[in-house]
């Protein structure tokens, strides 16, 4: 999908995210210092980094799980709503073992008082590739991927406002990973809900995102913000700018005056 | 069906009973071989024998055993829960008490039937107390564990959608726990009925369980009598941790679609 300018300039117009000056960190210490950084409504951004640069701390905080140590974070809801709706997708499928499928997509329903009827369960399933005869089952009984899906679900069973995904895809195989990528890209487009996704893998990055945000340094502070305008068909994957754009956000994840040996 | 796995089917059952008959038949034989008089070790023969004469009295003294373990057994998950449930909720309570609930443990029931009995008067609620001491701590222990050892990422979904503490308590903390409940009554199921003897050891012929049997069956030096009784008391706690092992597979299974080791149950 190619982005128009005109688009971009309406992503610019209504930002959904803005973090300003914010730092956050534990015991006096700061782990993440952003100066500004704006997401737009319905925008999909990704933040790469290397492993304990504080990426999953910066989603926490957007997710409200964590107070900033200082600055600023704000979120506009929209005006039919008396609060953001924020769906978290975690590393693992994070799934309650005593509940069927099912029962783990309403979930969220039951914590906010906020009823999920079936049909909205059948709708979600269908969604995101589950069989009316995988919501009857546990997880136990589910494989990697199904968990997986059963995770998409519960964080899309209120319509969110915000979905945040924090290394979704860190624990499946190679193969399973790229068809999981392929229905949250299309799963986003579809719902045009805000998506910020915290990945190390720069491939799964530009493969799903508007824009690609790079972090570094310690603490760790934004050393890249990548607009990705490439069309997302498997034959994409291999043209030249594609690996252009991976070789640029590869080039701003470096570590400085340390050369790194790429094989 | 190869005859290699026929003979492994029955052979699982087979095997150990014929390590049975084997230790018997040595037994058997020692005595003649060694010389040894009845009074020191009867002969397999005479304890099967008592155990046939003593078949009523014996099933009667189980029963009453049985009884004071599993009301012992019961009162301790009560207790045991609810100081589990305390200790989960304040860390200042757990730092207070825990250190006690590990240096009980280690507190020989033996030493501590007699002083229950002198406090509390010899009867049937002295015998169960004494269960209850011995077989309370593997349940706090265990359910303490299980209410603490939330899954991180579960404790932030929960946050995310604004839980009450109750909707955590209800919906996350207590199915966590479940498992480690369960494992912690298996354990003290065991206990229980080792705390429900050796209490009635101590009240004595008051309260005519397996503990008794054995006190007046050592006095009057009656070894075939005596072991059937051990076989009785032995048949009991194998009966008790048989049937709760069953039970808590049987709520796991239902509840969590697993096996008590986690493995996933189909079907």
């Amino acid at each position: 999908m190619n982005h128009s300018s005109s688009e971009q300039t309406e992503y610019a117009a209504r930002p959904q995210i803005r973090l300003t000056n914010l730092c956050a960190g534990f015991d006096g210490t700061a782990i993440v210092q952003i100066d500004s950084l704006e997401i737009a409504s319905g925008e999909f951004v990704s933040l790469v980094g290397p492993s304990g640069c504080g990426k999953s701390t910066l989603l926490r905080i957007i997710a409200q799980l964590l107070a900033p140590a200082s600055g600023e974070l704000e979120i506009s809801k929209p005006k039919d709503r008396r609060a953001i709706r924020t769906g978290f997708v975690f590393q693992d499928p994070t799934l309650l073992p005593w509940r069927t499928a099912a029962a783990n997509i309403r979930l969220p329903g039951e914590l906010e008082q906020s009823s999920v009827s079936s049909s909205r369960v059948h709708e979600l399933a269908e969604l995101v590739g589950l069989s009316q005869d995988d919501l009857q089952k546990r997880p136990a009984a589910l494989s990697g991927g199904m968990k997986m899906r059963v995770s998409l679900a519960r964080a899309l069973v209120l319509q969110p406002d915000l979905l945040l995904l924090d290394e979704p895809f860190a624990a499946v195989d190679d193969l399973l990973r790229q068809q999981l990528q392929a229905d949250v890209f299309r799963i986003q487009k579809n719902l045009g809900v805000t998506t910020v996704m915290v990945t190390h893998n720069v491939t799964e990055a530009v493969c799903m995102s508007d824009r690609v945000i790079t972090l570094g340094g310690s603490p760790a502070t934004i050393t890249s913000v990548t607009t990705v305008q490439l069309d997302r068909s498997v034959e994409m994957r291999s043209t030249p700018e594609f690996g252009a754009t991976i070789g640029r956000i590869l080039e701003a994840l470096r570590p400085p005056r340390c050369s790194v040996n790429e094989s | 069906m190869s005859w290699a796995r026929a003979f492994i089917l029955v052979g699982s059952g087979l095997l150990p009973l014929l390590v049975l008959v084997a230790a018997a038949t040595a037994w058997h034989l020692a005595i003649d071989v060694f010389d040894i008089p009845p009074y020191i070790v009867p002969r397999p023969v005479s304890v099967l024998e008592s155990l046939r004469t003593m078949r009523v009295e014996l099933t009667e003294a189980t029963v009453r055993t049985a009884v004071a373990a599993l009301s012992g057994l019961a009162i301790s998950t009560a207790i045991g829960t609810a100081v589990a449930f305390a200790f989960a909720q304040s860390s200042v309570i757990r730092r207070a008490f825990y250190p006690y609930a590990i240096l009980f443990q280690t507190v020989p029931v033996i030493a501590i039937a007699p002083l229950i009995i002198l406090t509390f008067g010899r009867g049937f609620h002295s015998v169960t107390l004494v269960a209850i001491v011995i077989s309370i701590f593997p349940i706090v222990t265990n359910t303490t564990t299980g209410l603490l050892q939330i899954d991180n990422q579960l404790h932030e979904l929960f946050r995310l959608h604004g839980a009450t503490w109750w909707q955590t308590l209800w919906k996350l903390r207590l199915p966590s726990a479940l498992p480690w409940m369960i494992s912690g009554i298996r354990i003290a199921s065991g206990v229980a009925v080792v705390g429900a003897i050796v209490g009635e050891f101590f009240v004595g012929s008051s309260q005519p369980g397996l503990g008794a049997w054995i006190q007046r069956k050592t006095a009057s030096a009656d070894l075939p009598a005596l072991y059937a009784t051990i076989v009785a008391s032995t048949a009991l706690g194998v009966g008790v941790f048989a049937a709760l092992t069953w039970a808590g597979d049987t709520v796991l299974r239902r509840w969590f679609g697993t096996r008590l080791d986690g493995s996933p149950f189909q079907g």
